[in-house]
């Protein structure tokens, strides 16, 4: 991001939050400002988790104010700082109700539900269904699938690969490939290779180690 | 002063008198039927008033537990009302409203779902005047109260508005009179003018040194209520400033029961956030230091109760935690965990019952806090749904939430079975394809490392998870941690013992000698 509008977006998640100390936080007043701030975020690529649970708590207090499509953006916003546990939290303030009954808001759950149990061909089928007006979303969603896969695989089919990773062209699959520092094997390019995982995840025995002040004390007496 | 929207009130006296007579019986508690006279409990009240404006704090505090050795557990006693208390002590505004405080507190511990609405409503104007005399801007508190009793009446000012939430959402009791007056009162005890005294009370003491004190019991009364409300997020960051650790807390503040509660609720908080290394850390470490401070707890008998509910609703969370999170923990507790509570939860958590209920429902809701809902009732709708429905949304996200780890533990399960493993042979063991098996060791690596396998030292391996694995191409390789048996400290503590043993038997053998000293 060039720093001329990361200054910007600084400077306005500054003003936020101090409107949001103590218990201004609970200021009715605040709402309309938390809700023009949602967009704001989606309109220059940042993200504020603690502004938006300001406002998920105001609907929360006052349900007539509830605004469906504003949730639906805020949860989306969640989505895309997985694998951290943003979404569940904003879940737990939801009136199950409400949220049913706006169509946006039950397709970030679904989307939700697919991510977290990690279908990730399944999430990029229903995306293309859908219309998500997050510039940046696939992106995210894509770090957060890249790390996940990290985390568990050391070779890879590229098949697997191609398919957790949405749709991408030839040559935008192989930039990312080359980004994360993974590698098509030498001698077989259906795998690829992603990290080495041999060297830290092995078998352990861990054999008590005593300290000498441990027993120092009995060492007169033995 | 605050500023507060409520009906104008005449401070100080109690509107309900009714007649008193000079004799009353103490209750049972204790078997035993005690008399107290009115004039004892008058006459305990004026010296304990003396004692407060005359300090020192150590001589308060005697009265304070005092107070509630005879008195709070007498049941059956009605205390004198507030204005036939100021015919004794004169107008002293402040303890006056003290003195309601503890009045009210003990209406609420002797009939607790017979609480009138005219008692909740003057219960919370008192706490209004309490408060507006605490931070009142021109003067500095003269008094000190100890940190017991500071703490007591914070978390009863919690309990009292959860009380009072429980009371107007259960609308299927409701007489037509209470509900009109709920209606025309919707100020009284409305969560704005809770939070507002909360955050009061923290801003206040950043400026007076001596509300220290009262500032973090105000930081935990924040916790506890953001909890309530199901904002776990809130919760967390309110106490960011307090180390859990258990030695840390207790170095700070020696209110044991203070203690306990911020951990179960910060522990409660972690667990809803899958946070579970954190969860079960926090609840082991407390735990821990329950057991160890029995002796204290048995001075405090009017507390005993509270703790080891408490107790055993922790217990009851780090069984479901460790569940879906299993690791090495202290042996003392996991021993005493399998006895009682373990095998209370059915296996696997989700088991659905032969009357299609979820039985593990029925340990969540005995284990978690009671959930209030902040949003105004509804009075149109006379049955108990707004009063049920926070605690049914919780549990039925976690549920969900249970629901996306359904398989982890069947995976863990084989793959302890072997070194390595090829990733069709797990798939014949869960009768599903291959393709089904993929997205079940993502979600496992997914919901359940924390940190990545590079960064561990050989300490975090002591309590960490049983088990990790990575893929290579079709193949899982599967790497248990196990560690042997600690018995170092089991052998030095045996030695010590046996020393003193020996020690004693010789020094009792030995002829004794007539005393020069």
């Amino acid at each position: 991001m060039p720093s001329v509008s990361q200054s910007r977006t600084n400077t306005r998640a500054e003003e936020v939050a101090k409107k949001l100390k103590g218990i201004e936080r609970y200021n009715p007043n605040c709402r309309p400002m938390l809700e023009e701030y949602v967009q704001y975020q989606i309109d220059n690529h940042f993200y504020d988790f603690d502004a938006n649970m300001a406002l998920l708590k105001m609907y929360q207090f006052d349900p007539s104010n509830f605004q469906g499509d504003k949730v639906a953006d805020i949860l989306l916003l969640a989505l895309t700082n997985l694998p951290k546990p943003d979404f569940l939290l904003c879940k737990y303030l939801l009136d199950a109700q409400k949220c049913q009954e706006n169509s946006r808001v039950v397709e970030a759950l679904h989307f939700s539900e697919l991510l977290e149990s990690c279908r990730f061909q399944e999430f990029w089928e229903q995306l293309e269904r859908a219309s998500v007006k997050i510039p940046g979303f696939e992106d995210r969603i894509r770090e957060f699938i890249c790390q996940t896969i990290n985390r568990t695989y050391q070779t890879i089919s590229r098949q697997e690969l191609q398919l957790a990773l949405g749709r991408l062209t030839t040559h935008e699959f192989e930039g990312l490939i080359k980004t994360r520092g993974w590698k098509i094997l030498p001698d077989d390019a259906t795998y690829i290779w992603i990290v080495n995982h041999e060297e830290n995840i092995k078998s352990r025995n861990i054999v008590e180690k005593i300290k000498f002040e441990h027993v120092a004390p009995v060492m007169n007496i033995v | 002063m605050m500023d507060f929207e409520y009906q104008p009130y005449g401070g100080g006296a109690a509107q309900a008198t009714t007649n008193q007579p000079d004799h009353y019986f103490g209750g049972s508690y204790g078997g035993g039927v005690q008399s107290i006279s009115r004039r004892e409990i008058i006459e305990h009240f004026a010296e304990f008033r003396r004692a407060i404006h005359e300090g020192p704090v150590t001589l308060v505090q005697h009265y304070y537990n005092s107070n509630y050795e005879t008195m709070i557990q007498n049941y059956n006693t009605e205390w004198p009302s507030a204005e036939a208390l100021k015919e004794h002590v004169g107008d002293d505004a402040l303890f006056l409203t003290l003195y309601k405080e503890m009045y009210f507190r003990h209406i609420y511990a002797s009939k607790p779902g017979g609480v009138s609405l005219e008692e909740r409503q003057e219960s919370y104007m008192n706490y209004i005047d309490l408060f507006n005399l605490v931070l009142a801007k021109d003067q500095p508190l003269k008094i000190e109260l100890p940190d017991q009793w500071l703490w007591d009446i914070i978390e009863e000012f919690i309990y009292q508005f959860q009380s009072f939430c429980n009371f107007r959402t259960k609308l299927a009791k409701r007489t037509d009179d209470d509900i009109e007056h709920l209606k025309r009162n919707i100020k009284i005890w409305n969560v704005h003018a809770v939070l507002n005294v909360m955050h009061s009370l923290v801003d206040k003491s950043r400026i007076v040194e001596q509300l220290e004190a009262a500032k973090k019991r105000s930081l935990i009364g924040l916790l506890k209520l953001h909890t309530l409300t199901s904002d776990y997020y809130m919760a967390l960051k309110t106490i960011e400033c307090i180390d859990l650790d258990v030695t840390k807390q207790n170095d700070v503040c020696q209110v044991f029961h203070c203690i306990v509660a911020t951990n179960y609720h910060a522990g409660f908080c972690y667990s809803m956030m899958r946070n579970y290394d954190d969860a079960i850390r926090v609840f082991v470490d407390t735990l821990l230091y329950i057991q160890r401070s029995k002796p204290i707890m048995v001075a405090q008998t009017f507390q005993n109760d509270a703790v080891n509910k408490t107790a055993d609703q922790m217990m009851t969370l780090l069984a479901i935690c460790l569940t879906l999170n299993p690791m090495r923990i202290d042996e003392t507790i996991y021993l005493h965990l399998k006895e009682k509570f373990l095998d209370k939860l059915p296996k696997p958590l989700l088991w659905v019952g032969p009357d299609g209920k979820l039985p593990f429902r029925d340990s969540f809701a005995y284990a978690c806090p009671k959930f209030i809902s902040p949003a105004p009732t509804i009075f149109e709708q006379r049955n108990d749904s707004q009063w049920a429905e926070p605690f049914n949304r919780q549990i039925e996200v976690f549920t969900e939430e249970l629901q996306e780890q359904a398989y982890i533990p069947d995976v863990r399960s084989y793959l302890k079975l072997y070194t390595t493993m090829n990733i069709e042979k797990l798939a014949s063991f869960m009768e599903k394809t291959p393709q089904e098996v993929k997205p079940l060791l993502l979600t496992f690596k997914h919901k359940l490392s924390g940190n990545d396998a590079a960064e561990k030292t050989e300490e975090d391996f002591q309590s960490s998870a049983d088990i990790d694995f990575y893929v290579d191409k079709d193949i899982i390789y599967i790497a248990d941690t196990k560690i042997t048996r600690r018995y170092s400290d089991y052998l030095v503590k045996q030695i010590l013992k046996y020393q003193e043993l020996t020690r004693t038997i010789s020094e009792g053998l030995t002829p004794r000698h007539a005393g020069n000293k």
